[in-house]
């Protein structure tokens, strides 16, 4: 497995969390400031976006 | 702190194997310092006003008559391979959303708007792309405030 990667963006105020970069998946929102990035076929969890996070965290 | 309980994962289709609390909760540790670096440095830029006013790849109105554009930057932003990669190659889908699709203000903040399409022949399940985007302003040459609307990320996802 690699390493988790937290990549932070100011402009649109959003932490990426990446468990498999470069991978695609489908997209299942969580809440409204939640995206959950999945493998469906591996029921495996690809990466979380976390929308909002300054006004979350 | 965020937290978010379990349940809620366990409440979508797929009873995904996961535990989100722990994961957020050790979050605001694991911020490497490189990170919050580059943040300041793109903060810097945005300031200075040169961020948004160059690389505009296209310019588009809403439904509304507002226009929208989103800049080479942010374009690599969105498909870098941790963050969105998925919306690489839906550049066309994209732009279509913002013209056509239906707008949401954002809960937290006012500034922001979702912009939500439904199409037909995306990946992975996805049935839906968001643009996300910020209506700011900006300074013409007179020094007048004028509108600059612009893509702050965007994805794909699945309703349904």
């Amino acid at each position: 497995m690699t390493e988790t990667i937290f990549n932070y963006d100011e402009i649109s105020d959003t932490l990426y969390i990446s468990f498999a970069p470069g991978e695609t998946g489908t997209g299942v929102e969580i809440n409204e400031n939640l995206l959950l990035r999945i493998n469906k076929a591996e029921r495996r969890a690809i990466g979380l976006s976390i929308f909002n996070y300054s006004l979350l965290a | 702190m965020i937290r978010v309980r379990p349940t809620l994962v366990q409440t979508t289709s797929l009873s995904l194997n996961i535990e989100i609390t722990s994961l957020l909760s050790g979050i605001q540790g694991r911020l490497t310092a490189s990170a919050r670096s580059s943040t300041i440095g793109s903060a810097s830029s945005v300031a200075k006003g040169r961020h948004m006013d160059s690389g505009v790849l296209w310019a588009v109105n809403d439904r509304y008559g507002n226009e929208i554009h989103p800049t080479r930057e942010r374009w690599q932003h969105i498909t870098e391979p941790t963050n969105h990669p998925d919306m690489a190659g839906h550049m066309a889908e994209l732009q279509s959303t913002i013209r056509r699709g239906v707008r949401r203000q954002d809960l937290l903040n006012p500034q922001k708007y979702q912009y939500r399409r439904a199409f037909e022949h995306l990946n992975d399940d996805n049935t839906h792309i968001v643009a996300v985007v910020l209506f700011r302003f900006r300074e013409d040459a007179q020094g007048r405030p004028v509108p600059n609307n612009y893509i702050v990320t965007g994805y794909l996802k699945e309703i349904g």
